[in-house]
């Protein structure tokens, strides 16, 4: 898979794939997207770059990250029992309907599943393609 | 019988079944599963359809369709993917350890 | 063999749910939906009202699925991992 000219579309394209997933995640509750379907383009981006430039070390460290979604997940709905009496209940201010600070807990919530989401299937991509690496 | 996407979704899951059911090799009923799943999905989304309604985001006063089943079915989407993972990671133990994906030499084992 | 069971399995179930069919395509009968519509930009403050039911009204279902794809790597990691020789 060393083919120069997949190397350089990737280099050029990657920011953008990465920015338009970070965007779908951020923006997901004004336009059509979320922490789902922005966490699949990130696991996607993952993906291609096992592909091109073959599985590094540290993507071992994603584990982290996939539990550190859970765990804000979580977190925000525990304090949800704290502040509004009841788990998950959504306790930040929901501010203008229609602007980037509005939802209360909604984007935090995006946030944390669109990290779990692409972290969990970049780790999918890796445990499998290493080892069918390892047993070539 | 009208074709809309109510019927070619009911019809998805019956063609996911047979599949299932009829076929021995496991690649092919894993792909039963993912039939179904889409069908499913399209199902379901056809359901909660109404007549020119807009996309479930709020802006002005038009009528919007159903914004239920799109979310059940966004859960399912993820759901069926784990459950495809799952089912062909199973399929790679068993080859490499009988050499053979055919249920009915399977059987004999 | 099989096929002809299989193939008499999806008949019958065919005919009894298209015999059955009470759905009309393209006349919703959701009755959460009004509910939903009206009410959910001035509960949540999301305008995205897929998000809005998603993450604020049936958040335990985003609970179990993250729960699901996480026992999904972990069998993952199992199967593959195991042998380690």
């Amino acid at each position: 898979m060393s083919s120069r000219i997949i190397e350089t579309a990737t280099n050029i394209m990657m920011p953008f794939m990465i920015l338009f997933g970070i965007y779908i995640i951020i923006n997901g509750h004004l336009t059509p997207g979320g922490g789902f379907q922005g966490g699949v383009i990130l696991g996607s981006c993952a993906l291609l770059l096992y592909i091109v430039f073959g599985i590094k070390k540290q993507a071992k460290k994603l584990s982290i990250l996939e539990n550190m979604g859970a765990l804000i997940f979580l977190f925000v709905g525990i304090l949800g029992i704290i502040f509004g009496g009841f788990l998950f209940s959504n306790f930040i201010a929901k501010g203008t309907p229609g602007t980037t600070l509005s939802g209360g807990t909604i984007s935090i919530i995006n946030i944390a599943i669109g990290l779990k989401v692409a972290t969990g299937f970049a780790l999918l991509f890796f445990i499998v393609l290493q080892y069918i690496e390892r047993r070539d | 019988m009208i074709l809309n996407g109510i019927t070619v979704g009911i019809i998805l899951i019956l063609i996911g079944l047979y599949g299932m059911i009829a076929k021995k090799h496991v690649f092919k009923i894993i792909f039963g599963l993912i039939i179904i799943s889409t069908g499913l999905v399209l199902f379901f989304v056809s359901v909660g359809y109404v007549d020119t309604g807009a996309a479930p985001i709020v802006s002005g006063d038009t009528t919007y369709v159903d914004p239920l089943p799109h979310t059940l079915m966004l859960t399912t989407i993820v759901v069926e993917v784990c459950t495809t993972t799952l089912a062909l990671v199973l399929a790679l133990k068993i080859y490499e350890k009988y050499k053979t994906l055919d249920i009915s030499t399977l059987e004999d084992l | 063999m099989k096929g002809i069971i299989g193939i008499i399995i999806v008949l019958i179930l065919g005919v009894l749910i298209f015999s059955s069919l009470r759905l009309e395509y393209g006349n919703s009968v959701g009755i959460t939906a009004e509910m939903y519509i009206e009410k959910g930009v001035s509960e949540t403050g999301a305008v995205n009202l897929v998000t809005s039911i998603l993450a604020d009204y049936r958040v335990y279902d985003t609970l179990g699925e993250t729960i699901i794809l996480f026992i999904a790597i972990l069998g993952v990691s199992m199967v593959l991992k195991g042998d380690k020789k």
